[in-house]
């Protein structure tokens, strides 16, 4: 797989279509993002695959973003998986990238890691290398809407009480692009104080990501306390879902509901 | 730096002035308790209690406190910032302070209203609402008031009785109009008219005003013409009008709607047929061209009124029905007029002894429920009389059925073009129905006429005269002022993701691609704070409503 | 719903509650504590009655148990 993605690569390269492509590079044994700008700097090109598939990953578009802002008029390609590429049609959405200053290069997931992120869509439209592999059900936020109010409650307690507030799952986030955030926003949120305050600082996080979060999983890999933060903003792509029709990232050029103007859509 | 930015390095020098009201507020609740009160709170440094605080000797205690004792916030606790905001403010602008530096609490509505009868509940709920607005007057900030240019034109879009009264009214003032009326004929409804309710004949009231706007040189009449596209804001829209010689585009100042209202026609209800069952309208045609040859006639009042569908009175049919039954009743006294009614609105003491005449000329009123509504069969209408308990049978040649007006088919398209409301009904919805009848929400706007709500000619003449006065008090001005209560937009913190461009409902937000943020227009911005809600880093906040000040004032409960 | 002043601002709200209040209750918070009307200033009898309601839902599930301990009670 990691051959047709190099060939791709250095086919955009070199025929001049991209100015440099955001991807992730193995080096000193570490996988980390980098900008490839040369055909011939491609050998340490990696997908973030370790110990199992896909268990290095980073947010790539974050760094593009970052790239895209100082080079607004140049044109970037970018290694994308199924949730990344979610990603990018928010992105587009929100205005932080231009879609046609961005190249994709598609990768699908295999079966073993799409389970494991329970993800509904583990392959881009645009798909350069693997194969398309079925979408998973949402069995966690099932389970969770399965148990009864007192136990939701205390289990979601406990898990907030962990946060130690270090902002990892903002920081990593590929949909948090903000200069000001909320979460720091000292009339909401106490500083220098813990625990955190429940259910406030989650939840506003939750609310925040409501028509954004594209499911990629990074906030749970992150999180030191390991809070499953992933399953709450699960949900909030299911309210989306049943409400208002809305699957944040399935369509190019698609609208929220949160941004327009009006009652919701009929359902 | 002016003085205003260095208020926001002053430690908070707050005022705090209890009202009375007379007995209106200090005789639900211990306002001498609440002022005590207030002199424990935070950054509170000058308390008063008065009898009445808009009183002139009130505000003179304003001014002096506001000087004496260096304050650079004043709240007052007294009735409603609606009626009463405007006066305070100013008058701390007055005396040097920043208008946007006051903060009115409501402990008259709120507090002494609805819990009288509870003097301590009321007592204490005051207290907290007052912490509350200290709360929030010390994070305000002082505001410039925003300032623009104006043409003194006016476009009055529609040319019935209401239009063309404000055209006139207008005209007199000496300002330009341009008059915009989609038919061919000015007149409106009033022109199927016959006689006005309040006597005379309809024509010639409409060709007197018609010949005198057609002859004035500052009133610019297009028939046929239709308003295709409105844009800008109070004081500059940009208008495009399709007319009979094409596309006209200019300025204006103002805008009047007064598109009117339609009779409904009454299809499938009461057997009519426009000949022997007919509506209101079409017997005002007949009484016109006087071929009137029945013998009994019977009105059947709120026909497609107040129903499932169209829940609404439409006001005037009752007067216009018992109108009409008067008029063939003194032309044909042999004819027998009943009017069926469910409940007979006259509005207004004039009407109401316009009843007491029809009765006294042998018109006959009988009740019906509209659960068991008449029934109108081949010559004749049968009704439950409820005061008998029979069904009685009535022989008639003709049925009038009173049907209500209903908003223009194109009603929502308008509404949608200029971003104004509509009512549950499909009415253009004023700004507000006691305060501003005849003001939309959206700066710059006005509205006359039945398009508001069923007016008879007297009404919407009125509103007519009322809206040039209300264009007039905006035009006059040498340039517009305008509330500094807008919402503005942080360059530096926006990250352009065009999230409040979408919701701002008044197009007053542009995407700037060199900065690649999002900005504001303040002239066009009417402070819903839509894009404060929305914007997730903050940078979109609405002046004086910023997210601190009111957690300040939440954080207070 | 349609005779906001603002036009649109409360159907925006109503959405972010619709989200909020299946949050909460997914959080095992008991979502009757939200609750969003719309009551104009010319209701006040709906507006008491609403509020009548509210207070009827609120006081048999008690205080949130998530409160943190204030010290704001008025003189």
């Amino acid at each position: 797989m990691i051959d047709i993605v190099r060939q791709k690569i250095s086919k955009l390269l070199s025929d001049g279509s991209v100015k440099g492509v955001v991807a992730l590079a193995m080096a000193n044994g570490h996988v980390a993002p980098c900008l490839f700008q040369k055909e011939d700097d491609l050998e340490p090109l990696c997908l973030g695959d370790t110990k199992k598939p896909g268990d290095a990953r980073y947010p790539l578009n974050k760094v593009l973003i970052t790239i895209a802002r100082q080079y607004p008029e140049d044109v970037f390609g970018v290694l994308v998986r199924g949730c990344d590429e979610r990603g990018l049609y928010v992105l587009y959405r929100l205005n932080q990238l231009e879609p046609d200053k961005v190249m994709t290069i598609g990768i699908a997931c295999p079966q073993e890691l799409a389970k494991a992120c329970e993800c509904k869509k583990p392959y881009p439209d645009e798909l350069v290398a693997g194969e398309k592999t079925e979408g998973i059900t949402q069995q966690g936020v099932q389970d969770m809407e399965d148990m009864d109010l007192s136990k939701r409650f205390s289990f979601w307690k406990n898990q907030f009480s962990k946060c130690v507030k270090c902002y990892g799952c903002r920081d990593i986030c590929p949909m948090c692009f903000c200069r000001e955030c909320s979460l720091e926003c000292e009339d909401i949120i106490s500083k220098g104080e813990l625990p955190v305050d429940i259910p406030v600082f989650h939840l506003t996080r939750a609310m925040h990501m409501t028509d954004r979060c594209i499911d990629c999983g990074l906030c749970d890999e992150t999180c030191p306390s390991g809070i499953p933060l992933r399953l709450l903003y699960k949900k909030t792509s299911k309210i989306m879902n049943a409400e208002f029709g809305f699957t944040s990232g399935i369509n190019k050029n698609e609208q929220s509901p949160l941004n327009l103007m009006g009652p919701a859509p009929e359902k | 730096m002016n003085m205003n930015d260095l208020i926001l390095y002053e430690e908070p020098r707050i005022g705090v002035f209890v009202c009375d009201c007379g007995s209106n507020i200090a005789g639900h609740l211990d306002c001498a308790d609440v002022a005590e009160y207030a002199k424990t709170l935070p950054n509170v440094v000058y308390v008063k209690e008065n009898l009445y605080t808009c009183s002139e000797a009130g505000i003179v205690e304003i001014k002096k406190a506001i000087k004496g004792q260096n304050l650079n916030r004043v709240v007052v606790a007294s009735c409603s910032p609606r009626t009463h905001q405007p006066l305070f403010s100013s008058s701390c602008a007055e005396a040097g302070l920043n208008p946007y530096l006051f903060e009115m609490v409501n402990i008259r509505d709120q507090c002494s209203w609805v819990h009288m009868g509870k003097r301590d509940d009321a007592t204490q709920k005051a207290k907290e609402l007052i912490r509350m607005g200290v709360a929030k007057s010390a994070g305000l900030e002082p505001q410039e008031e925003i300032e623009s240019s104006l043409v003194r034109k006016v476009l009055v879009m529609g040319g019935g009785i209401a239009g063309l009264s404000a055209a006139q009214a207008l005209a007199d003032m000496g300002l330009d109009i341009m008059l915009v009326e989609k038919t061919s004929n000015f007149g409106g409804l009033l022109q199927q008219v016959h006689q006005l309710d309040t006597g005379g004949s309809a024509r010639a009231l409409l060709s007197k005003i018609i010949d005198d706007v057609q002859s004035r040189s500052n009133i610019t009449c297009y028939t046929k013409a239709i308003v295709k596209e409105t844009g800008g804001y109070i004081g500059n829209f940009e208008i495009k009008i399709d007319t009979q010689n094409g596309l006209i585009k200019d300025k204006v100042g103002c805008i009047v709607v007064a598109t009117g209202a339609v009779p409904l026609i009454p299809k499938g209800l009461f057997g009519y047929d426009g000949e022997t069952v007919i509506s209101l309208m079409e017997l005002e045609q007949k009484l016109k061209k006087d071929d009137l040859t029945a013998r009994r006639i019977v009105f059947i009042q709120c026909a497609g009124a107040r129903t499932k569908e169209r829940e609404y009175c439409s006001r005037i049919c009752c007067m216009i029905g018992v109108k009409n039954a008067m008029i063939v009743k003194e032309k044909y006294p042999l004819i027998d007029v009943r009017i069926l009614y469910r409940d007979m609105q006259m509005y207004g003491t004039h009407k109401e002894q316009m009843l007491w005449d029809a009765r006294g000329k042998g018109i006959q009123f009988d009740v019906y429920n509209p659960d068991n509504p008449p029934e109108v069969k081949e010559g004749k209408v049968s009704f439950f009389q409820s005061i008998t308990g029979k069904i009685i049978d009535l022989d008639t040649d003709l049925v009038v059925l009173s049907t209500p007006l209903v908003p223009r088919s194109d009603a929502p398209a308008v509404a949608n073009m200029m971003r104004v409301p509509t009512d549950q009904n499909g009415f253009f919805l004023e700004a507000h129905a006691k305060l501003r009848p005849l003001d939309f929400a959206a700066d710059g706007i006005f509205v006359c006429g039945s398009g508001r709500y069923p007016a008879t000619s007297t009404e919407a003449r009125t509103q007519g005269l009322g809206v040039a006065s209300r264009v007039a008090a905006i035009l006059f001005k040498d340039k517009l002022v305008k509330s500094a209560i807008v919402a503005k937009i942080n360059p530096e913190s926006c990250v352009g993701c065009k999230a409040c461009l979408t919701m701002c409902p008044y197009e007053a937000i542009t995407y700037n691609r060199d900065k690649r943020i999002c900005e504001i227009n303040e002239i066009l911005c009417k402070g819903c704070g839509n894009c404060a809600a929305t914007c997730p880093s903050h940078s979109a906040q609405l002046c004086g409503y910023k997210p601190e000040q009111l957690l300040a004032q939440i954080g207070a409960a | 719903m349609s005779e906001c002043n603002y036009l649109y601002g409360n159907y925006c709200a109503e959405k972010r509650v619709t989200v909020l209040s299946q949050m909460l209750d997914f959080c095992g918070i008991e979502k009757d504590r939200l609750r969003a009307r719309w009551v104009s200033s010319a209701e006040a009898p709906e507006f008491v009655e609403e509020i009548n309601e509210f207070i009827d839902v609120l006081k048999p599930l008690g205080p949130s148990p998530l409160k943190k301990q204030t010290s704001k009670d008025v003189a």
